[in-house]
Protein backbone atom coordinates (compact mmCIF):
# COMPACT_ATOMS: atom_id res chain seq x y z
CA UNK A 1 0.00 0.00 0.00
CA UNK A 2 1.80 3.60 -1.10
CA UNK A 3 -0.14 6.11 1.03
CA UNK A 4 1.44 8.92 -1.05
CA UNK A 5 -0.20 8.04 -3.89
CA UNK A 6 -3.46 7.39 -2.27
CA UNK A 7 -3.46 10.65 -1.13
CA UNK A 8 -2.41 11.52 -5.14
CA UNK A 9 -5.32 9.12 -6.29
CA UNK A 10 -7.68 10.88 -3.47
CA UNK A 11 -7.00 14.53 -4.94
CA UNK A 12 -7.60 13.21 -8.55
CA UNK A 13 -10.71 11.83 -7.13
CA UNK A 14 -11.98 14.78 -5.41
CA UNK A 15 -10.99 16.95 -8.12
CA UNK A 16 -14.07 15.17 -10.33
CA UNK A 17 -16.72 15.34 -7.48
CA UNK A 18 -18.44 18.36 -9.59
CA UNK A 19 -18.81 15.82 -12.43
CA UNK A 20 -20.25 13.03 -10.28
CA UNK A 21 -22.56 15.16 -8.39
CA UNK A 22 -23.72 17.14 -11.98
CA UNK A 23 -24.24 13.48 -13.06
CA UNK A 24 -26.55 12.90 -9.75
CA UNK A 25 -28.44 16.25 -9.12
CA UNK A 26 -29.36 17.22 -12.74
CA UNK A 27 -31.01 13.77 -13.51
CA UNK A 28 -32.27 13.83 -9.95
CA UNK A 29 -33.88 17.56 -10.35
CA UNK A 30 -35.59 16.14 -13.86
CA UNK A 31 -36.81 13.15 -11.96
CA UNK A 32 -38.63 15.38 -9.28
CA UNK A 33 -40.22 17.97 -12.24
CA UNK A 34 -41.58 14.64 -14.06
CA UNK A 35 -42.30 12.14 -11.81
CA UNK A 36 -44.42 14.62 -9.46
CA UNK A 37 -46.88 15.27 -12.61
CA UNK A 38 -46.47 11.45 -13.52
CA UNK A 39 -47.21 10.33 -9.97
CA UNK A 40 -50.21 12.70 -9.90
CA UNK A 41 -51.43 11.22 -13.35
CA UNK A 42 -51.32 7.80 -11.62
CA UNK A 43 -53.49 8.58 -9.16
CA UNK A 44 -56.13 10.21 -11.19
CA UNK A 45 -59.17 8.30 -12.53
CA UNK A 46 -58.39 9.44 -16.07
CA UNK A 47 -58.42 6.39 -18.74
CA UNK A 48 -55.75 4.14 -19.65
CA UNK A 49 -52.86 6.76 -18.99
CA UNK A 50 -52.15 5.68 -15.29
CA UNK A 51 -52.51 1.82 -16.22
CA UNK A 52 -49.68 2.77 -19.11
CA UNK A 53 -47.44 4.62 -17.00
CA UNK A 54 -47.64 2.76 -13.96
CA UNK A 55 -46.06 -0.26 -16.66
CA UNK A 56 -43.73 2.09 -18.42
CA UNK A 57 -42.44 2.39 -14.70
CA UNK A 58 -42.42 -1.30 -13.74
CA UNK A 59 -40.28 -1.84 -16.90
CA UNK A 60 -37.94 1.14 -16.54
CA UNK A 61 -37.59 -0.16 -12.43
CA UNK A 62 -36.78 -3.94 -14.46
CA UNK A 63 -33.60 -2.82 -16.52
CA UNK A 64 -30.25 -2.17 -14.90
CA UNK A 65 -29.22 1.03 -15.06
CA UNK A 66 -25.86 0.11 -16.82
CA UNK A 67 -27.98 -1.53 -19.56
CA UNK A 68 -30.16 1.53 -19.70
CA UNK A 69 -26.81 3.49 -20.01
CA UNK A 70 -25.26 1.62 -22.71
CA UNK A 71 -28.84 1.44 -24.79
CA UNK A 72 -28.65 5.10 -24.93
CA UNK A 73 -24.84 5.12 -25.81
CA UNK A 74 -25.50 2.92 -28.74
CA UNK A 75 -28.80 4.91 -29.78
CA UNK A 76 -26.91 8.22 -29.62
CA UNK A 77 -23.80 6.95 -31.81
CA UNK A 78 -25.48 5.53 -34.47
CA UNK A 79 -28.00 8.68 -34.64
CA UNK A 80 -27.20 11.67 -33.35
CA UNK A 81 -24.21 12.06 -36.48
CA UNK A 82 -27.28 11.41 -39.27
CA UNK A 83 -29.84 13.77 -36.68
CA UNK A 84 -27.31 16.96 -36.21
CA UNK A 85 -26.15 16.39 -40.08
CA UNK A 86 -30.27 17.23 -41.05
CA UNK A 87 -30.27 20.39 -38.96
CA UNK A 88 -27.51 21.45 -40.10
CA UNK A 89 -24.93 21.82 -37.09
CA UNK A 90 -21.95 20.90 -37.11
CA UNK A 91 -21.81 18.87 -33.93
CA UNK A 92 -20.98 15.02 -33.94
CA UNK A 93 -21.03 12.14 -32.07
CA UNK A 94 -17.14 12.07 -31.11
CA UNK A 95 -17.35 15.37 -29.57
CA UNK A 96 -20.58 15.32 -27.45
CA UNK A 97 -19.76 14.88 -24.24
CA UNK A 98 -20.79 11.28 -23.06
CA UNK A 99 -21.87 12.62 -19.60
CA UNK A 100 -24.90 13.92 -21.38
CA UNK A 101 -25.59 10.78 -22.63
CA UNK A 102 -25.06 8.96 -19.51
CA UNK A 103 -27.17 11.60 -17.35
CA UNK A 104 -29.86 11.03 -19.89
CA UNK A 105 -30.02 7.36 -18.92
CA UNK A 106 -29.98 8.14 -15.29
CA UNK A 107 -33.09 10.88 -15.60
CA UNK A 108 -35.01 8.08 -16.98
CA UNK A 109 -34.44 5.82 -13.88
CA UNK A 110 -34.55 9.45 -11.57
CA UNK A 111 -38.13 10.16 -12.83
CA UNK A 112 -38.92 6.19 -12.54
CA UNK A 113 -37.67 6.01 -9.10
CA UNK A 114 -39.08 9.59 -7.90
CA UNK A 115 -42.33 8.93 -9.73
CA UNK A 116 -43.30 5.57 -7.41
CA UNK A 117 -42.02 7.74 -4.01
CA UNK A 118 -44.44 10.64 -5.07
CA UNK A 119 -46.94 7.94 -5.11
CA UNK A 120 -46.60 6.62 -1.77
CA UNK A 121 -45.97 10.10 -0.09
CA UNK A 122 -49.54 11.04 -1.97
CA UNK A 123 -51.27 7.77 -0.54
CA UNK A 124 -49.86 8.88 3.11
CA UNK A 125 -51.63 12.18 2.49
CA UNK A 126 -55.51 10.91 4.05
CA UNK A 127 -58.65 11.49 2.17
CA UNK A 128 -60.56 13.14 4.89
CA UNK A 129 -57.06 16.58 3.62
CA UNK A 130 -59.19 16.58 0.26
CA UNK A 131 -62.65 16.64 1.74
CA UNK A 132 -61.83 19.50 3.95
CA UNK A 133 -60.11 21.57 1.47
CA UNK A 134 -63.18 20.57 -0.75
CA UNK A 135 -65.74 22.10 2.24
CA UNK A 136 -63.21 25.25 2.69
CA UNK A 137 -63.98 25.84 -1.04
CA UNK A 138 -59.93 25.52 -2.66
CA UNK A 139 -60.05 24.27 -6.44
CA UNK A 140 -58.10 21.74 -7.26
CA UNK A 141 -54.70 23.53 -7.84
CA UNK A 142 -55.38 24.96 -4.48
CA UNK A 143 -56.13 21.92 -2.36
CA UNK A 144 -52.88 20.75 -4.46
CA UNK A 145 -50.32 23.28 -3.85
CA UNK A 146 -51.54 24.44 -0.25
CA UNK A 147 -52.76 21.52 1.62
CA UNK A 148 -51.51 18.09 -0.54
CA UNK A 149 -47.92 18.75 -1.36
CA UNK A 150 -46.86 20.50 2.11
CA UNK A 151 -48.15 17.29 3.49
CA UNK A 152 -46.25 15.03 1.39
CA UNK A 153 -42.97 16.54 2.17
CA UNK A 154 -42.05 14.50 5.44
CA UNK A 155 -43.08 10.85 4.13
CA UNK A 156 -40.87 11.47 0.89
CA UNK A 157 -37.89 12.73 2.72
CA UNK A 158 -36.68 9.17 3.62
CA UNK A 159 -37.09 7.37 0.22
CA UNK A 160 -35.85 10.42 -1.35
CA UNK A 161 -32.38 10.21 0.77
CA UNK A 162 -32.33 7.02 -0.50
CA UNK A 163 -32.74 7.48 -4.17
CA UNK A 164 -30.14 10.60 -4.06
CA UNK A 165 -27.37 8.30 -2.38
CA UNK A 166 -28.52 5.33 -4.98
CA UNK A 167 -28.18 8.09 -8.13
CA UNK A 168 -24.91 9.14 -6.85
CA UNK A 169 -23.31 5.63 -6.69
CA UNK A 170 -25.34 5.15 -9.88
CA UNK A 171 -23.31 8.09 -11.31
CA UNK A 172 -20.07 5.85 -11.30
CA UNK A 173 -21.39 3.30 -13.99
CA UNK A 174 -20.81 6.36 -16.23
CA UNK A 175 -17.22 5.75 -15.76
CA UNK A 176 -17.51 2.51 -18.11
CA UNK A 177 -18.94 5.02 -20.74
CA UNK A 178 -15.89 6.69 -20.79
CA UNK A 179 -17.04 9.97 -18.64
CA UNK A 180 -14.40 11.35 -16.64
CA UNK A 181 -15.90 11.28 -12.74
CA UNK A 182 -15.20 10.75 -9.16
CA UNK A 183 -14.25 6.60 -10.45
CA UNK A 184 -12.65 7.65 -13.62
CA UNK A 185 -10.44 10.61 -12.48
CA UNK A 186 -9.12 8.26 -9.57
CA UNK A 187 -8.22 5.58 -12.20
CA UNK A 188 -6.48 7.94 -14.86
CA UNK A 189 -4.13 8.89 -11.98
CA UNK A 190 -3.02 4.88 -11.50
CA UNK A 191 -2.34 5.24 -15.61
CA UNK A 192 1.09 5.51 -14.90
CA UNK A 193 2.58 2.76 -12.09
CA UNK A 194 -0.95 0.42 -11.92
CA UNK A 195 -1.47 1.64 -8.74
CA UNK A 196 -5.30 0.21 -8.91
CA UNK A 197 -6.06 -0.35 -5.27
CA UNK A 198 -4.66 2.64 -4.11
CA UNK A 199 -7.33 4.64 -6.94
CA UNK A 200 -10.06 2.41 -6.28
CA UNK A 201 -10.01 2.89 -2.35
CA UNK A 202 -9.48 6.80 -2.87
CA UNK A 203 -12.37 6.62 -5.12
CA UNK A 204 -14.78 4.64 -2.72
CA UNK A 205 -13.41 7.15 0.24
CA UNK A 206 -14.75 10.25 -1.84
CA UNK A 207 -18.22 8.11 -2.80
CA UNK A 208 -18.21 7.45 1.01
CA UNK A 209 -18.03 11.15 2.08
CA UNK A 210 -20.38 12.19 -0.27
CA UNK A 211 -23.08 9.45 0.65
CA UNK A 212 -23.10 10.37 4.23
CA UNK A 213 -22.96 14.17 3.69
CA UNK A 214 -26.28 13.74 1.85
CA UNK A 215 -27.96 10.97 4.23
CA UNK A 216 -26.43 13.97 7.30
CA UNK A 217 -28.51 17.04 5.58
CA UNK A 218 -31.83 14.70 4.66
CA UNK A 219 -31.65 13.29 8.48
CA UNK A 220 -31.84 17.24 9.43
CA UNK A 221 -34.40 18.11 6.85
CA UNK A 222 -36.80 15.14 8.35
CA UNK A 223 -35.70 16.56 11.59
CA UNK A 224 -36.88 20.39 10.92
CA UNK A 225 -40.12 18.52 9.37
CA UNK A 226 -40.92 16.60 12.29
CA UNK A 227 -40.52 19.51 14.24
CA UNK A 228 -42.46 21.54 12.06
CA UNK A 229 -45.38 18.92 11.58
CA UNK A 230 -45.49 18.14 15.22
CA UNK A 231 -48.50 19.13 17.26
CA UNK B 1 -31.89 -0.32 -38.18
CA UNK B 2 -33.54 -2.28 -35.59
CA UNK B 3 -34.50 -5.12 -36.09
CA UNK B 4 -36.77 -6.81 -33.73
CA UNK B 5 -36.26 -10.16 -34.86
CA UNK B 6 -32.56 -10.25 -33.68
CA UNK B 7 -33.78 -10.42 -29.93
CA UNK B 8 -35.72 -13.92 -30.39
CA UNK B 9 -32.18 -15.06 -32.09
CA UNK B 10 -30.47 -13.49 -29.14
CA UNK B 11 -32.70 -14.72 -26.27
CA UNK B 12 -32.08 -18.69 -26.26
CA UNK B 13 -28.37 -17.26 -26.30
CA UNK B 14 -28.48 -15.25 -23.55
CA UNK B 15 -30.21 -17.96 -21.44
CA UNK B 16 -27.71 -19.81 -21.36
CA UNK B 17 -25.85 -17.52 -19.63
CA UNK B 18 -28.79 -17.23 -16.85
CA UNK B 19 -27.27 -19.74 -14.74
CA UNK B 20 -23.89 -17.82 -14.11
CA UNK B 21 -26.24 -14.54 -13.53
CA UNK B 22 -29.01 -16.66 -10.80
CA UNK B 23 -25.93 -18.49 -9.37
CA UNK B 24 -24.00 -15.24 -8.76
CA UNK B 25 -27.10 -13.48 -7.29
CA UNK B 26 -28.07 -16.77 -5.08
CA UNK B 27 -24.78 -17.28 -3.80
CA UNK B 28 -24.65 -13.38 -2.79
CA UNK B 29 -28.25 -13.77 -1.45
CA UNK B 30 -27.15 -17.15 1.35
CA UNK B 31 -23.74 -15.63 2.42
CA UNK B 32 -25.59 -11.39 2.18
CA UNK B 33 -28.16 -12.94 4.25
CA UNK B 34 -25.73 -15.48 6.50
CA UNK B 35 -23.27 -12.32 7.07
CA UNK B 36 -26.36 -9.77 7.79
CA UNK B 37 -27.74 -11.65 10.35
CA UNK B 38 -24.49 -11.76 12.01
CA UNK B 39 -23.76 -8.12 11.47
CA UNK B 40 -27.44 -7.23 12.80
CA UNK B 41 -26.85 -9.43 16.12
CA UNK B 42 -23.50 -7.59 16.31
CA UNK B 43 -25.06 -4.39 16.81
CA UNK B 44 -28.23 -5.49 18.16
CA UNK B 45 -26.49 -7.24 21.49
CA UNK B 46 -24.34 -4.58 21.47
CA UNK B 47 -20.75 -6.68 21.32
CA UNK B 48 -18.08 -4.48 21.69
CA UNK B 49 -15.81 -3.90 18.53
CA UNK B 50 -17.67 -6.48 16.77
CA UNK B 51 -20.52 -3.73 16.72
CA UNK B 52 -18.82 -0.64 16.03
CA UNK B 53 -17.10 -2.82 13.10
CA UNK B 54 -20.04 -3.24 11.51
CA UNK B 55 -21.63 -0.11 11.72
CA UNK B 56 -18.72 1.07 9.91
CA UNK B 57 -18.44 -2.15 7.38
CA UNK B 58 -21.92 -1.28 6.89
CA UNK B 59 -22.17 2.16 5.91
CA UNK B 60 -18.92 1.46 4.01
CA UNK B 61 -20.94 -0.75 1.84
CA UNK B 62 -23.73 1.34 1.69
CA UNK B 63 -22.33 4.21 0.73
CA UNK B 64 -19.83 3.18 -2.37
CA UNK B 65 -21.21 2.28 -5.73
CA UNK B 66 -20.78 -1.82 -6.04
CA UNK B 67 -18.60 -1.14 -8.88
CA UNK B 68 -15.77 0.60 -6.79
CA UNK B 69 -16.04 -2.31 -4.66
CA UNK B 70 -15.41 -4.95 -6.76
CA UNK B 71 -12.32 -3.64 -7.99
CA UNK B 72 -11.35 -2.85 -4.49
CA UNK B 73 -11.85 -6.79 -3.62
CA UNK B 74 -10.34 -7.70 -6.77
CA UNK B 75 -7.31 -5.82 -6.41
CA UNK B 76 -7.22 -5.72 -2.37
CA UNK B 77 -7.99 -9.08 -1.01
CA UNK B 78 -5.15 -10.96 -3.01
CA UNK B 79 -2.83 -8.59 -0.90
CA UNK B 80 -4.41 -8.95 2.31
CA UNK B 81 -3.77 -12.49 2.33
CA UNK B 82 -0.68 -12.29 0.80
CA UNK B 83 -0.18 -10.77 4.17
CA UNK B 84 -0.89 -14.30 6.01
CA UNK B 85 0.21 -16.17 3.22
CA UNK B 86 -2.35 -17.66 1.47
CA UNK B 87 -2.09 -17.36 -2.47
CA UNK B 88 -5.45 -16.07 -3.96
CA UNK B 89 -4.39 -14.58 -7.01
CA UNK B 90 -5.01 -18.05 -9.35
CA UNK B 91 -8.53 -17.67 -7.96
CA UNK B 92 -11.41 -17.83 -10.18
CA UNK B 93 -12.75 -13.92 -10.86
CA UNK B 94 -15.90 -14.92 -10.30
CA UNK B 95 -15.09 -15.41 -6.83
CA UNK B 96 -14.20 -11.71 -6.16
CA UNK B 97 -17.55 -11.19 -7.38
CA UNK B 98 -19.43 -13.52 -5.34
CA UNK B 99 -17.75 -11.78 -2.22
CA UNK B 100 -18.52 -8.50 -3.50
CA UNK B 101 -22.26 -9.25 -3.57
CA UNK B 102 -22.82 -10.88 -0.75
CA UNK B 103 -20.73 -8.23 1.21
CA UNK B 104 -22.80 -5.44 -0.40
CA UNK B 105 -26.27 -7.48 0.10
CA UNK B 106 -25.19 -8.13 3.69
CA UNK B 107 -24.94 -4.38 4.44
CA UNK B 108 -28.48 -4.30 3.18
CA UNK B 109 -29.65 -7.09 4.31
CA UNK B 110 -28.47 -6.32 8.26
CA UNK B 111 -30.30 -3.11 8.17
CA UNK B 112 -33.41 -4.92 7.23
CA UNK B 113 -32.97 -8.03 9.66
CA UNK B 114 -32.03 -5.36 12.59
CA UNK B 115 -34.91 -3.28 11.60
CA UNK B 116 -37.68 -6.28 12.17
CA UNK B 117 -36.04 -7.20 15.28
CA UNK B 118 -36.56 -3.93 16.78
CA UNK B 119 -40.07 -3.97 15.47
CA UNK B 120 -40.93 -7.01 17.68
CA UNK B 121 -43.03 -5.60 20.82
CA UNK B 122 -39.93 -5.56 23.80
CA UNK B 123 -42.73 -7.44 25.56
CA UNK B 124 -41.94 -10.35 23.13
CA UNK B 125 -38.10 -10.65 24.86
CA UNK B 126 -40.27 -10.66 28.47
CA UNK B 127 -42.61 -13.29 27.86
CA UNK B 128 -40.07 -15.24 26.48
CA UNK B 129 -37.60 -14.84 29.70
CA UNK B 130 -40.38 -15.26 31.79
CA UNK B 131 -40.93 -18.99 30.32
CA UNK B 132 -37.06 -19.42 30.42
CA UNK B 133 -35.66 -19.27 27.57
CA UNK B 134 -32.08 -18.32 27.21
CA UNK B 135 -31.28 -15.65 25.13
CA UNK B 136 -30.40 -17.93 21.97
CA UNK B 137 -33.48 -19.92 22.21
CA UNK B 138 -35.43 -16.52 22.39
CA UNK B 139 -33.85 -15.78 19.21
CA UNK B 140 -34.56 -19.02 17.68
CA UNK B 141 -38.27 -19.52 18.52
CA UNK B 142 -39.41 -16.64 19.33
CA UNK B 143 -38.51 -13.67 18.02
CA UNK B 144 -36.84 -13.81 14.70
CA UNK B 145 -39.81 -15.85 13.71
CA UNK B 146 -41.90 -12.81 14.18
CA UNK B 147 -39.11 -10.28 12.81
CA UNK B 148 -38.85 -12.40 9.53
CA UNK B 149 -42.34 -11.56 8.32
CA UNK B 150 -41.83 -7.96 8.76
CA UNK B 151 -38.56 -7.80 7.14
CA UNK B 152 -39.83 -9.45 3.74
CA UNK B 153 -40.37 -6.33 1.69
CA UNK B 154 -37.00 -5.17 3.07
CA UNK B 155 -35.24 -8.28 1.75
CA UNK B 156 -36.92 -8.15 -1.24
CA UNK B 157 -35.77 -5.11 -2.33
CA UNK B 158 -32.39 -5.73 -1.44
CA UNK B 159 -33.16 -9.17 -3.80
CA UNK B 160 -33.87 -6.92 -6.48
CA UNK B 161 -31.59 -4.47 -6.30
CA UNK B 162 -29.08 -7.21 -6.22
CA UNK B 163 -30.28 -8.90 -9.44
CA UNK B 164 -30.45 -5.00 -11.03
CA UNK B 165 -26.11 -4.80 -9.82
CA UNK B 166 -25.22 -8.56 -11.01
CA UNK B 167 -25.50 -7.05 -14.16
CA UNK B 168 -21.97 -5.16 -13.45
CA UNK B 169 -20.02 -7.71 -12.68
CA UNK B 170 -19.20 -7.92 -16.67
CA UNK B 171 -17.02 -5.37 -16.09
CA UNK B 172 -14.74 -7.72 -14.48
CA UNK B 173 -15.22 -10.34 -17.65
CA UNK B 174 -17.90 -12.22 -16.16
CA UNK B 175 -19.46 -13.44 -19.01
CA UNK B 176 -23.27 -13.65 -17.38
CA UNK B 177 -26.69 -12.52 -18.97
CA UNK B 178 -25.01 -8.73 -19.45
CA UNK B 179 -21.49 -9.63 -20.54
CA UNK B 180 -23.10 -12.09 -22.84
CA UNK B 181 -25.25 -9.42 -24.32
CA UNK B 182 -22.14 -6.94 -24.87
CA UNK B 183 -20.03 -10.42 -26.95
CA UNK B 184 -23.05 -11.03 -28.66
CA UNK B 185 -23.39 -7.20 -29.56
CA UNK B 186 -19.94 -6.43 -30.68
CA UNK B 187 -19.61 -9.87 -32.44
CA UNK B 188 -22.96 -9.13 -34.75
CA UNK B 189 -22.65 -5.23 -34.59
CA UNK B 190 -26.50 -5.71 -34.04
CA UNK B 191 -25.73 -4.21 -29.85
CA UNK B 192 -29.11 -2.40 -29.57
CA UNK B 193 -31.06 -5.80 -30.28
CA UNK B 194 -28.69 -7.97 -27.57
CA UNK B 195 -29.10 -5.09 -25.36
CA UNK B 196 -33.05 -5.33 -25.71
CA UNK B 197 -32.93 -8.81 -25.32
CA UNK B 198 -31.00 -8.76 -21.92
CA UNK B 199 -33.50 -6.02 -21.09
CA UNK B 200 -36.49 -8.33 -21.33
CA UNK B 201 -34.62 -10.94 -19.13
CA UNK B 202 -34.06 -8.50 -16.52
CA UNK B 203 -37.37 -6.83 -16.50
CA UNK B 204 -39.20 -10.68 -16.32
CA UNK B 205 -36.62 -12.09 -13.58
CA UNK B 206 -37.48 -8.73 -11.43
CA UNK B 207 -41.33 -8.69 -12.22
CA UNK B 208 -40.70 -12.72 -11.07
CA UNK B 209 -38.77 -11.13 -7.74
CA UNK B 210 -41.27 -8.15 -6.86
CA UNK B 211 -44.32 -10.79 -7.11
CA UNK B 212 -42.39 -13.77 -5.05
CA UNK B 213 -42.14 -11.65 -2.42
CA UNK B 214 -45.35 -9.70 -2.59
CA UNK B 215 -46.91 -13.06 -2.29
CA UNK B 216 -44.63 -14.07 0.77
CA UNK B 217 -45.62 -11.39 2.42
CA UNK B 218 -49.29 -11.55 2.07
CA UNK B 219 -49.12 -15.55 2.87
CA UNK B 220 -47.12 -14.51 5.59
CA UNK B 221 -49.39 -11.92 7.31
CA UNK B 222 -52.58 -14.03 6.62
CA UNK B 223 -50.43 -17.02 8.34
CA UNK B 224 -50.58 -14.51 10.81
CA UNK B 225 -54.23 -13.54 11.14
CA UNK B 226 -54.98 -16.97 11.61
CA UNK B 227 -53.40 -17.86 14.60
Amino acid sequence: MDFAFLWTALQAAAARIPATLSLAFVPFAAGILVGLPTALVRRSSLPVLPNVLAGLVALIKGIPVVLMMLVFFVLASETFDGFMQSLGLPWTFRELDKSLVAGAALTVYATAAMCEVFRGALAAVPQSQYDAAYAAGLTGAQTLRRIILPQMVAPALPMTCNILVALVKSAAIASLVSVVDVMNGAVIAAAGNYRFLEAYIAAALVYWALCLLIENIFRLAEKKCARRFAV
Amino acid sequence: MFDASYILTFLPKLLESLPVTLGLVGVATAAGLLLGLLFALARLEKLPVLAEASTVLISFLRGTPVLVQMFVVYYGLPLLLQGIGIDILRWDKIIFIYITYALNASAYFSEGIRAAVLAVPARQWDAAAACGLTKGQSYRRVILPQALPIAIPSLGMTFTGLLQDSSLAFSLGILDVMGRAKTLGALTSRALEAYAAAAVIFIILTLLSNAGFHTAGRSRKRKEALT
